[in-house]
């Protein structure tokens, strides 16, 4: 096993199975729901599940872990427009924070159906490279417009692409089984509008931290600052420098761009980071 | 409410009532009530399709494909009734018709010889008190069992892996071919175009592309997940001969079609020849692994060697 501590012998959760099919959310809810969540957000190109490898395959069997209902959204990080993007992922955190008891219930069928007045109390966002963009923004937005579930939420990024991201050297990496062509690509090449979205300095990025500035003046909305900021020792694709007021980032030794967020055997510092920043 | 019953509801849920199984025990239901129906019933042997016509050869597939479908839910179960993670077999309706369809000449036939599934037999064997396996650690296996339904789950959705797995299933009645991916794979341009910028219209090229792609994460998650369950050496067992439809089944095809594919890759990369055979050889370690029976033997070797009911 990867982790021996709290390891646990019990079936704690269900099987993973599409919760939201107009989101792309995948989900393992917990036997005995403690009314928080933990919401895994992949990267450009990424998957609802494999960008998180062996996540949804230890945190299940894990006690500490026990009561969180496991979540993995899904988007197309590839084609998706920045903005739109983000206002789809504020879209679904307005469903899962507002409404989302009868597609859970649906999931779990009549024999394991939750309570009237299940909601949820907290969601950890963790996410990975332009998912920590996506989904830090959308939760920035609705902070602004007062939404009720804003400050129901906290962050643990993985090699975020605020300060800029080389989508060129993105998309090679992510081209997952084909990586070892490198292709031979240049800029022109790849049609996505995330290229000029999270270049270094674009206005996008610009405005993201513009109202991060804003909406934490004076101390405000401590719920946007990331708990914790994972970065890569093997770092080409996107900027590791700090982003505003988040915590100085921990670099996590021996990993890639890629691997960083992928706990396996003998890896297991992406699930300690997680189990720091457990609301 | 008992687990073991949610997790047969869900079970239910995503691979019999919301998938084409449901369709197949629909069709042997009436055939066990009316006896109408063997000659269209008999169209799932391959043997009986020389006389039809192109046109109708994709229907026989699709109507094959129910019941391969139900078969592999009834493997599936024998997996989660041996890990303990369902309870075993009742009298109720849906294990009565399972054993009836079970017990029909045509198809121990079809799941014994025509499409062979050595779980689904084990189920047979389990309804009729034959042969009742039981994982002996069950101790912290649920998180493995929920990976691997997860993992076919997700691979049972990816119609991009139906369409890369159909010419090594169907062979000529599949329609296409591979060589339309060597074509790709040596037209460096539209390969890279193909893979960088992913058509929200995938024409089947496309399709035969990703599914190839999405087979090798397969394979590799696979692969992995057999490797770190060492300590449930039946549960092992059973997971890799839910697969052996393609790793067993199709062995030598598949060896050959991947390691061609492999090396018309190798015509549109440009870097260090040492880091293409490393990538080269990686993929073709994991096939080997998987198709090596290796990750099979513990029922091959210990329960069907010792069991009565395969003396």
């Amino acid at each position: 096993m990867l982790t021996d501590f709290g390891k646990s012998l019990a079936q704690t959760h269900y099987m993973e199975r599409e919760l939201n099919s107009e989101f792309g959310v995948r989900a393992l809810l917990a036997i005995k729901p403690n009314r928080k969540g933990i919401l895994f957000i992949h990267g450009y190109r990424g998957d609802a599940i494999s960008t998180w490898s062996d996540f949804s395959k230890i945190l299940p069997g894990d006690n500490n872990f026990s009561g969180y209902d496991l979540l993995f959204y899904g988007y197309d990080g590839f084609r998706g427009e920045l903005i739109a993007t983000v206002g789809i992922f504020r879209n679904f955190m307005d469903w899962l924070f507002g409404n989302p008891l009868a597609l859970i219930n649906h999931a779990l069928g009549k024999n394991a159906l939750r309570a009237d007045g299940f909601a949820y109390d907290h969601v950890l966002v963790v996410a990975h490279s332009l998912g920590a963009v996506v989904s830090r923004w959308a939760i920035i937005k609705a902070t602004t417009a007062k939404s009720p579930w804003g400050n129901k939420t906290s962050l643990l990024l993985f090699a975020p692409a605020h300060m800029g991201a080389n989508i060129v050297q993105l998309a090679i990496e992510t081209a997952s089984a084909f990586s070892i062509l490198k292709l031979g690509v240049g800029i022109a090449r790849i049609k996505s509008p995330l290229i000029d979205q999270l270049k270094k300095g674009s206005d996008e990025l610009a405005s993201l931290a513009s109202e991060f500035t804003s909406a934490t003046a004076t101390n405000g909305n401590q719920h946007l600052i990331a708990k914790k900021v994972c970065i890569a020792q093997v770092e080409n694709v996107v900027s590791n420098k700090t982003f505003c007021k988040d915590p100085e980032p921990s670099p996590i030794q021996g990993s890639t761009h890629k691997s960083i967020c992928k706990p396996r055997p003998g890896f297991n510092k992406p699930i300690l980071a997680l189990r720091e920043c457990m609301p | 409410m008992s687990t073991q019953i949610v997790n047969f509801e869900h079970l239910s849920d995503l691979y019999f009532r919301e998938t084409r199984a449901y369709k197949a025990a629909n069709f042997l239901k009436d055939f066990r009530r009316t006896e109408k129906g063997e000659e269209l019933l008999r169209l799932i042997f391959v043997e009986n399709w020389t006389n039809i016509s192109k046109e109708n050869i994709q229907e026989a597939r699709i109507f094959r494909d129910h019941f391969i479908f139900l078969m592999k839910y009834y493997s599936l179960l024998e997996i989660c009734c041996l890990s303990g993670f369902i309870s075993d077999p009742s009298d109720s309706d849906f294990w009565s018709d399972s054993m009836a369809n079970l017990n029909l000449p045509i198809m121990r036939r079809f799941y014994e010889t025509e499409y062979p599934l050595l779980l689904t037999e084990f189920l047979a064997k389990r309804l009729n008190r034959d042969l009742s396996l039981e994982e002996e650690h069950l101790d912290g296996l649920s998180p493995t069992l929920l990976t691997f339904l997860g993992m076919v789950d997700r691979m049972q959705r990816n119609t991009n892996i139906s369409v890369f797995l159909c010419p090594l299933f169907y062979g000529e009645y599949c329609g296409y071919g591979y060589d339309r991916l060597f074509e790709l794979f040596m037209d460096r341009q539209s390969c890279a175009d193909r893979i960088l910028n992913p058509s929200s219209h995938p024409d089947d090229s496309d399709r035969l592309l990703r599914g190839f792609e999405d087979f090798l994460i397969f394979c590799g998650d696979f692969d992995r997940l057999l490797s770190e369950t060492d300590s449930y050496p039946l549960l092992q067992s059973a997971m890799w001969n839910y697969c052996a439809d393609i790793f067993q089944n199709h062995v030598q095809q598949l060896k050959s079609v991947v390691a061609s594919l492999v090396d018309a890759l190798e015509s549109g990369y440009d870097g260090p020849a040492e880091s293409f055979e490393a990538y080269s050889k990686n993929i073709n370690e994991l096939l080997e692994r998987l198709t090596s029976g290796l990750y099979g033997r513990y029922i091959s070797d210990v329960v069907m060697a010792g069991s009565p009911a395969y003396r």
